[in-house]
């Protein structure tokens, strides 16, 4: 069932991470990613893993729950990781076969990758687990503002991605319904080779969008009503506020960050 | 001016895909003064949307005039007062929810409308109990009921503190459930609030509760009274494509078949047990 | 009505519960067991979440049971060996609101894509369009338009047509009166009605209104928390009209009516849901109270 699939896993809760600010989130995890890609030492890495595993613990997520998260991304690391082992050229070779080879060079860059990609992949999903899409949407719409200078739609989109978000489920159940109704005509959505599988989407598709148009028309008038006219003079229920929380987390980020950085150099 | 909403011969011609020009509403005079309960009736198509449209200019009409709160609908510089003062609640309650959590969608007139964020907080929580929705100020509306859905984007109105709100069949999705909470709210709002309500239906029993009943028909208004004065016109609500209330028809049967020379304008249980009692202790004058 | 001994669709101790085995689990049938004969008109009257519209898609077999079992001829739908798609073709459903699953370019494509589906002859299709086009009482002409530009109503009885062109025998109907008003519901009874009565249709009739429900079906099935509340001809079910009335399911206005009556110590009964059944009540009543 199309039901059964979550959107922007986020995981309510009252911890420190999920009570800060999400500028403050989105910027920690942008400068967490970028000490990833700069750190290389081992040292260095285990800081910063230290940092991301403390703060999965704070948030009180289950480990296992955020790694579960990676599944999908297990052939991409797996297929990084060998690339890097085979292709890596250095002096002592641990095992040969024709024109592949494995080197301690190979070995320890494949390692690398492996923990960065992870460490990656858990520090971004922090950001996800511990923000509301609703937040997520607002805390971009405030760091990318200065843009507006330059006449980018900030806010048009973040308001686009917030009614995506609020519309997923609703055309989610709607496309269950067609299905079953189609289905109940005949339809053959499970065999048959592609084209024809394509083909029997047809039923689908047709209603399903005549019914986002027909929505989107009604959410436009809607909004017309409640006096929408886009960002100007538009205020907010929820103030984005510095706090005390925004002050840990990045007190934290700080100093693991700033070791493995200096470890990095230093080294 | 001393009316909410004031139609005079109000006109509105539209032309479909093939050219065809069609008269939604044809010389519409209806007047609705401010605090009255108002339903408007009638089949599909038969004008009762477009009027509701008129009355906060997302329609404008093509020949006669609509004031709302005095002003006049044409007025392009005024159209934020006028939607300002008449709020809209429509049929389908997913297509006119905003956001992704309950509270964010009911303040999002009030952010349109530039409120300090400590003034939407307290109207927000208020139309939220006033609907009796606050304890799912925190849920997400995808997974409310239809009659849970209506009345946040009741809420939502609300909270713009509007004079008035038009409902257009606002209870047509719902289950019998969803629809009697509907209407208590209304009830609760024209009564403590003196909000005036306009209900476009076409669900007889909840005409029956309003003060005063209109009835389009082919774009005319054909009928306009107090509910009992409209719905003892069984037969001419029969050619209107509309019923009275059980309760009459059944008065109107025991007249018909029995000569039982009861009056027929009872329009709740209570009224129609009270004359069916008296006539049936045969003390019935 | 003729009935035969063994009946076209037997629901054995069905349950169904949805999201097993996560914390979002929900119980949406519970041990519900129901025989529909041969050319029954039956209606399923519950309020929402009840369990009937889980109920109907196991009927032609959208949903697979957690428990219990379906059997259609006296063949069970969900065993290996039955083929649901064909069984589907002699079940038709007809969804809440199906004027949103129009998608061919013309009402005659539509209304055959059901037919195609089942592999018929162009001719036998031909012929059942136009066959299901005057079972909704539209005019034929109306094949070629787009279906998109036909009015609430009419696009409404393209999609009954696109059903009843498979030439099910049983018709399941969920809230096909949805959003109609009063005019348009009398034409959709009236309608269903006559496929009933002249092709001897079995149909199965999902509302939430026990006013319709009670005036077009000969047996009742009320269903409240995924099991079945109550069952039985309309005037039985209606004899218990206070305990209907208490569960929260909205009775005919003459129903109340009555009700009141008794509870003001008159003696009618309350088991009516028509004005002419109400009216012999009262009759009744004046003449012996007369006596006494």
């Amino acid at each position: 069932m199309l039901k059964d699939i979550t959107l922007g896993q986020y995981f309510p809760g009252n911890s420190m991470l999920h009570r800060a600010d999400p500028r403050t989130k989105i910027l920690l995890v942008l400068v967490v990613m970028i000490a990833l890609f700069v750190c290389s030492a081992w040292i260095s890495l285990l800081i910063l893993a230290c940092l991301i595993l403390g703060m999965v613990y704070t948030a009180r997520l289950r480990l296992r729950m955020v790694l579960r998260g990676l599944k999908p991304l297990v052939f991409i690391i797996v297929f990084t990781a060998v690339l890097n082992l085979f292709m890596t050229a250095g002096e002592d070779i641990l095992w040969r076969a024709g024109p592949l080879s494995i080197t301690t060079a190979g070995v320890n860059k494949a390692a690398l990758i492996v923990v960065r990609l992870i460490l990656l992949v858990v520090g971004a999903s922090l950001l996800t687990y511990t923000t509301s899409p609703i937040q997520l949407t607002d805390g971009l719409e405030r760091l990318l503002s200065p843009l507006k200078k330059i006449h980018v739609p900030v806010h048009e989109l973040a308001m686009m991605m917030s009614l995506a978000l609020r519309f997923i489920p609703t055309l989610v159940e709607e496309t269950d319904k067609i299905m079953g109704a189609q289905r109940a005509r005949g339809a053959d959505f499970d065999n048959g080779n592609l084209l024809h599988r394509a083909r029997a989407m047809v039923p689908i598709l047709v209603p399903l969008f005549v019914s986002a148009f027909r929505r989107a028309d009604e959410l436009a008038t809607a909004m017309e009503c409640r006096l929408y006219r886009g960002d100007n003079g538009r205020t907010r229920l929820r103030q984005l506020k510095f706090g005390r929380d925004d002050a840990k987390c990045a007190l934290a980020a700080v100093v693991f960050v700033g070791g493995a950085v200096v470890l990095q150099l230093v080294l | 001016m001393s009316e909410m909403i004031r139609a005079d011969s109000l006109t509105y011609r539209y032309t479909d895909l093939s050219h065809t020009t069609h008269v939604a509403l044809d010389g519409v005079n209806l007047h609705i003064p401010y605090g009255q309960f108002a339903a408007i009736l009638g089949r599909n198509g038969s004008g009762k949307s477009t009027f509701a449209r008129h009355c906060n200019a997302i329609a404008l009409p093509s020949g006669g005039q609509v004031w709302v709160d005095g002003i006049d609908t044409m007025d392009a510089d005024r159209l934020w007062d006028i939607r300002r003062a008449c709020s809209m609640v429509f049929q389908n309650p997913d297509n006119q929810i905003v956001a992704t959590v309950v509270e964010e969608d009911v303040a999002f007139g009030l952010e349109n409308m530039g409120i300090a964020p400590r003034e939407i907080r307290r109207r927000v929580d208020e139309a939220l109990k006033l609907v009796g929705m606050y304890d799912y100020r925190m849920h997400a509306p995808h997974l409310l009921s239809g009659g849970q859905k209506q009345r946040v984007a009741i809420a939502g109105v609300l909270a713009m503190q509007p004079k008035c709100i038009v409902l257009d069949e606002p209870t047509a999705m719902l289950d019998p459930k969803g629809r009697a909470d509907v209407m208590r709210v209304l009830h609760a709002l024209h009564e403590k609030q003196h909000m005036t309500i306009v209900l476009i239906t076409h669900h007889m029993d909840e005409a029956v509760q309003a003060e005063r009943v209109a009835v389009l028909e082919n774009g005319h208004l054909v009928l306009d009274g107090t509910p009992r004065e409209i719905f003892v016109q069984t037969k001419r609500l029969h050619s209107l494509g509309l019923a009275a209330p059980q309760s009459v028809q059944l008065l109107e049967a025991l007249n018909e078949n029995l000569h039982a020379g009861l009056e027929t304008d009872a329009l709740t249980v209570e009224e129609c047990a009270d004359r069916l009692e008296a006539w049936l202790k045969g003390g019935y004058r | 009505m003729e009935r035969q001994e063994r009946p076209i669709l037997d629901v054995r101790g069905l349950s169904h519960v949805y999201s097993k085995g996560t914390p979002f689990e929900q119980k949406a049938l519970d041990h519900v067991s129901l025989q529909v004969m041969q050319g029954e008109f039956i209606a399923i009257i519950g309020h929402t979440g009840s369990g009937k519209s889980t109920l109907i898609q196991h009927l032609n077999g959208l949903l697979k049971p957690t428990g219990g079992q379906v059997f259609f001829h006296g063949q069970d739908m969900f065993a290996k060996s039955a083929n649901l798609r064909n069984i589907r073709f002699q079940i038709g459903l007809v969804f809440q609101y199906p004027e949103y699953q129009l998608f061919e370019e013309t009402v005659e494509q539509d209304i055959a894509y059901g037919p195609m589906n089942m592999g018929l002859e162009h001719d036998e299709i031909t012929r059942r369009v136009q066959d299901a086009l005057e079972a909704v009482g539209l005019p034929q002409d109306i094949s070629d338009k787009s279906p998109f530009e036909l009015s609430g109503g009419q696009k409404r009885r393209v999609a009954l047509a696109g059903v009843i062109a498979m030439q099910p025998e049983i018709l399941i109907l969920d809230e096909p009166t949805a959003g109609l008003d009063p005019a348009g519901r009398e034409e959709m009874f009236d309608l269903i009605r006559d496929l009933h009565e002249k092709r001897g249709t079995t149909v199965i009739l999902v509302t939430h209104s026990m006013e319709d429900a009670a005036r077009v079906a000969s047996r009742l099935v009320v269903m409240k928390h995924g099991k079945i509340f109550m069952t039985g001809t309309p005037a039985e079910v209606f004899s218990r009209a206070e305990e209907l009335e208490q569960s929260g399911l909205t009775v005919p206005q003459v129903t109340k009516i009555m009700l009141e009556l008794q509870k003001r110590g008159l003696p009618v009964k309350a088991n009516c849901f028509t004005i002419e059944q109400a009216m012999v009540q009262l009759l009744a009543c004046r003449i012996g109270g007369k006596r006494c």
